[in-house]
């Protein structure tokens, strides 16, 4: 081993904790983006392992694009076409199932299944479902039901037992007839014969799938191409996309957290830097030494790089090992809900080796990144620093040169804030971040005396004491606060974009809804394929007394380009009595222009990305291939702001999509009608429509504003975690500081010091800094959550600034609790030095 | 035969007001087996003078001659080879590597040369024996009492065959008995291996062990002597150091 890896281990080995305390920063952020790495493989993994499972054993499955059902004559087209032998269609849809009557797996109702209706005399030749008990599938009747081997144990159903499924015309009943043996990681899904699946999903003469098997010796991939030219570009030859949108859903839900994991790795350097910072500080004599016996400023910055290589790599190492143990314990947390929710097995993938090369980079690159400088300037130590006497770093200078760059950076970044131009705003805050590490040297003085002052009423002397080690350690204790400011930074501009989006919501709500109740599935699955309502259950809530307008929703699934966007179908003449929409561009009158063939309305977010004004053509997917629709509105409502979408009639959903089932009624009463007086009835005329709920729209606004808030909280808790490195960098620092006062506090031990005296010192100066991270902190924080909504307002998101004070409250509480924690071990350790051998103490 | 030329040797620190000359051209030579030791107040340069000599520090002006190399007109890379490879170094706090071992410390400026650890430990080990220090070899630094620590930092400067070891006040921090140890080892250096030794010192009795006395003050030489041998030298140099005072 050469003598710089030596030193270096050395060295680690000889400051346990200290390693230990910057390692487990490593491994905090490595681990946070190997388990969201892990997670999002499996997650999709499982959404598209039942339709990749079908491919393996056909030779062809056809199905639209978008998942999307289409006409049952494509079965004709396929069956006579060259080179197919056999083709057999399906139909399938999920379906929510009543709280009341679902059957239990594992002591959770089953809240959703696939519906799947078969071919009882061509499915077996063509792909075969292996039936273990009970009839097969040729024999199946019209009410009969095969069930998997896993439900018919978890919800211990025996053969004649009633399972009732909604359906579009309200529910039906179908009796299990047989069990099915049940495909790994497939989802949850029941079959019955293809009119009943038909008639129950709303879908008549329409399939979801077909599987065709080829004639022998047939060239495969080209018969598969020649069916695909001959269906269009609306069709996939084979099922190996999956329920894009659901797709696009997971990734769009782990996004933030992958990124969470990265800003714990950027915390995770700022504590590595810092650490080496100080080890500088600590080992300057020794550096001294080392270059006055001949080493090189090459091999003392070697030694030191080896060091956070070492570290680095050990951290990335248990990080992660660390984060696929927190990747199987969430996926083995969220499988049983996963599997009641969405009706999918999930099952962990091995960790993609990209997800490692990523977590390696971040881990081993940005560890040895983050010393560098560090290094860099324990290579530049003099060899003279071996012959001086030891007692702490001389006083080093603020430059002017840096003051005033980060002043004029302030200033600019206050006048980018005035602009009210978002663009300047945010060159702004970068100006006015970096700012506050150049002043901060400068500044950390005069901000401690503000807080000194407040800590004078309980402990005046040792906040004078601490201020005046904050004064010498000036840059050093700048840039533990700014590792607070930077943590606490991120909590609050979270925390105001979260409370942004949901006062922006639920001002939406209020402006946009004006129905008094809404019918709709209690879990509204995303995308195509969710059992609606005919439209006998709005004519049935409209003809309840009272009610002025019963209108719908329908939701279908289409493509633009390479964008999925989400299709809304709206009756143009009723929509606006029950609802309205924030226009960006048109009036309420583009709502009735949806009534001519091929208009649609986009939201804000589809026309940001593609740029689209009024009047434009926008090209749509169908099953028949692509049509042109015009723009005649961009507009939000509440229901569609986070997902691409376009408002059309139901006419021209039903044409170009064959959607014709309601997802959700709108139902708005009478002048004067109070909801309590209709409720009964509506509830009782919904007793037929068993898939489907009633909700006050008042009382689905605070439902949703309270699970904003929930989701606030459990915001809270995560980010708490980020502000772990913070805590780890404060108590780094007091720890070399104290280290480095020994034999000072030798001294105040000597000449009458308590313990307790020595211990509150180093209490006070920690708070005082934790209290100049926080000020800073909140400022910085505020600003970036005003940039970030006003960014998400620009992208056609809705959010509306609010400043964030149960965050703001949050994070002043944490700066506290964390600077009281993190002077535990460093006051403890002052404390308790031998005051004899403190003041000998080099 | 000169080893090392220092001419007309100025330096001063900080600037301005609080500008203070630590030496004010300042004429030195030693010769090859020289025992020097350099005496005088506190700030008077003594310690300047060795940094300088030693390639730890670069004058304002003047230059210093080691062999046939100038110091002064090296770049980092040329004094680091020299300080590693020509130059001894033994330090009043002995400095030594907390984190290794005495055989280990001894063996550092050879390893640093790309040395295998095993040769460069068998030279240490030679070093550390010769010094009686045989049965210490694995011992950590704070496991040695301070006359050890010392000889175990002698021993590393000695480890490179050095042609000039600088000492700056390398009995400071030890007992009377340890420093007139340390001296002792130091003049046979010089007698029997013909090193250069030059070495700073406050301790007129620890002087008293050199061959020949240079006394600073202001940062100019004010007395350069032989030492004899049969003169009762400590009190010599003691009432020499308090004429100049």
């Amino acid at each position: 081993m050469s003598a710089t890896t030596t030193l270096a281990l050395r060295y680690l080995l000889r400051r346990k904790t200290r390693a230990a305390l910057t390692t487990t920063a490593i491994v905090f952020g490595v681990a946070l983006v190997v388990a969201m790495g892990g997670m999002v493989p499996t997650l999709t993994a499982s959404l598209t392992s039942s339709v990749l499972s079908s491919v393996e054993q056909v030779d062809a499955s056809i199905s639209t694009t978008t998942q999307a059902p289409f006409p049952a004559d494509v079965l004709t087209r396929v069956r006579a076409m060259q080179g197919v032998k056999l083709a057999s269609g399906r139909v399938q849809g999920m379906v929510s199932l009543p709280a009341k009557s679902a059957p239990q797996l594992n002591g959770k109702p089953i809240v959703s299944l696939q519906l799947v209706g078969l071919e009882r005399d061509e499915v077996d030749p063509v792909r075969p479902v292996t039936v273990t008990e009970g009839k097969p599938v040729k024999e199946l009747s019209a009410d009969d039901v095969l069930v998997s081997e896993t439900l018919r144990d978890g919800a211990k159903l025996k053969l004649g037992d009633a399972l009732l499924v909604p359906s579009v015309a309200g529910s039906r009943t179908f009796h299990v007839a047989g069990f099915v043996s049940t495909r790994p990681g497939g989802i949850e899904s029941v079959f019955v014969t293809l009119p009943a699946a038909q008639e129950t999903l709303g879908l008549t003469a329409q399939l979801s799938q077909v599987d065709v098997r080829f004639s022998e010796g047939v060239d495969a991939p080209a018969t598969r191409q020649a069916l695909l030219t001959a269906l269009g570009s609306g069709y996939l030859a084979e099922a190996s996309r999956g329920n894009t949108q659901l797709i696009d859903q997971v990734m769009r839900a782990a996004m933030p957290m992958q990124a969470f994991g990265v800003l714990a790795m950027v915390m995770a350097g700022f504590i590595i830097f810092i650490t080496f910072r100080t080890v500088v500080v600590e080992r300057r004599r020794d550096l001294g030494l080392l270059r006055a016996l001949g080493a090189s400023q090459r091999t003392v910055l070697a030694m030191v790089t080896v060091e956070g290589l070492l570290l680095g790599v050990v951290g990335t190492v248990l990080g992660i090992l660390v984060g696929i143990g927190m990747e199987r314990l969430v996926i083995s947390g969220l499988a049983p809900v996963w599997r009641s929710q969405v009706g999918l097995v999930l099952e962990p993938q091995p960790t993609a080796l990209k997800t490692l090369l990523v977590a390696v980079v971040l881990g081993v690159g940005g560890s040895v990144l983050s010393c560098l400088a560090p290094a860099r300037q324990a290579s530049r130590v003099s060899p003279r620093e071996a012959m001086r006497p030891s007692g702490g770093d001389a006083r080093v200078p603020v430059s002017r040169v840096r003051l005033g760059v980060g002043i004029a950076l302030g200033v600019l970044g206050v006048v980018g804030l005035i602009t009210g131009v978002l663009a300047w705003q945010s060159v702004g805050a970068l100006c006015f971040i970096v700012a506050v590490f150049l002043v901060g040297p400068s500044s950390i003085v005069p901000l401690t005396s503000v807080f000194r002052r407040g800590l004078d009423v309980v402990m005046a002397q040792e906040g004078k004491l601490a201020q005046g080690n904050v004064a010498r350690q000036r840059h050093r204790s700048s840039i533990t606060a700014s590792v607070m400011t930077v943590a606490l930074a991120i909590i609050v501009a979270l925390a105001a974009l979260t409370n942004s989006t949901i006062e922006g919501v639920v001002s939406q709500i209020d402006r946009t809804l004006g129905a008094d109740f809404m019918v709709m599935p209690p879990t509204m699955m995303v995308g195509s394929g969710s059992v609606g309502a005919s439209a006998d259950l709005a004519r049935s809530l409209s003809a309840v007394e009272g009610v002025d307008v019963a209108t719908s929703l329908r939701m279908g699934a289409s493509r633009s380009g390479t964008q999925n966007v989400s299709l809304v179908g709206i009756d143009p003449q009723a929509y606006l009595k029950v609802a309205a929409m924030d226009f960006e561009a048109g009036t309420p009158e583009s709502v009735g222009q949806l009534a001519q063939p091929r208009t649609l309305i986009m939201n804000a977010l589809w026309a940001k990305q593609t740029g689209a004004k009024l009047q434009d053509q926008v090209e749509l997917l169908t099953p028949n291939g692509p049509v042109q629709y015009r723009v005649v509105g961009i507009g939000n409502d509440v229901l569609n702001y986070r997902v691409p979408s376009a408002y059309l009639s139901q006419a021209s959903l039903q044409q170009d999509f064959q959607v014709d089932s309601d997802l959700l009624v709108f139902v708005d009463l009478k002048q004067g009608v109070s909801s309590q007086s209709v409720r009964a009835e509506l509830e009782q005329r919904l007793e037929a429509w068993p898939g489907f709920i009633l909700r006050g729209t008042s009382e689905w606004r605070d439902k949703m504003l309270d699970d904003g808030r929930k989701k606030l909280n459990a915001m809270y808790v995560l980010l708490v975690v980020l502000v772990v490195p913070a805590l780890i960098a404060l108590a780094n620092t007091l720890g070399i500081n104290v280290l480095e006062r020994v034999r000072e506090i030798g001294l105040l031990r000597a000449i009458g010091s308590t313990q307790r005296q020595v211990r509150r010192l180093v209490l006070a100066e920690s708070l005082l800094l934790a209290c100049v991270g926080a000020l800073v902190g909140i400022g910085v924080g505020l600003w970036l959550g005003l940039i970030t909504v006003r960014a998400m307002e620009s992208f056609g998101l809705v959010a509306t600034f609010r400043i964030p004070v149960s965050g703001i409250a949050t994070t002043a509480v944490i700066a506290l609790v964390f600077g009281a924690l993190a002077a535990v071990l460093p006051a403890r350790h002052a404390s308790r030095l031998k005051i004899v051998s403190a003041l000998r103490h080099e | 035969m000169a080893l090392i030329t220092a001419t007309q040797l100025v330096k001063t620190y900080a600037e301005g007001a609080t500008a203070v000359r630590a030496l004010a051209g300042v004429s030195l030579t030693l010769n090859e087996g020289d025992f020097v030791a350099v005496m005088g107040p506190s700030g008077c340069g003594k310690s300047t003078l060795l940094h300088l000599l030693g390639g730890l520090d670069r004058p304002d002006a003047g230059t210093v001659k080691l062999g046939s190399d100038e110091l002064t007109t090296l770049d980092d890379e040329g004094l680091t080879l020299v300080r590693r490879r020509r130059i001894g170094f033994v330090f009043q706090s002995f400095n030594l590597v907390p984190v290794m071992s005495a055989i280990e410390n001894v063996a550092l400026p050879l390893t640093l040369d790309g040395v295998s650890a095993s040769v460069a430990e068998g030279k240490a080990k030679v070093w550390l024996e010769r010094l009686g220090l045989g049965d210490r070899v694995n011992h950590l630094p704070d496991q040695l009492s301070g006359g050890q620590q010392q000889r175990v930092a002698i021993a590393r400067a000695l480890v490179t065959e050095p042609v000039l070891l600088l000492a700056d006040e390398p009995t400071g921090n030890l007992d009377s008995k340890s420093a007139d140890d340390i001296a002792r080892l130091l003049r046979s250096l010089s007698d029997e291996h013909r090193r250069t030794v030059l070495m700073v010192t406050h301790d007129p009795r620890i002087a008293a062990s050199a061959r020949r006395l240079v006394f600073l003050k202001d940062g100019v030489i004010v007395d350069d002597q032989n030492l004899s041998a049969s003169l009762d030298t400590s009190s010599k140099v003691r009432s020499q150091l308090e004429a100049l005072s």
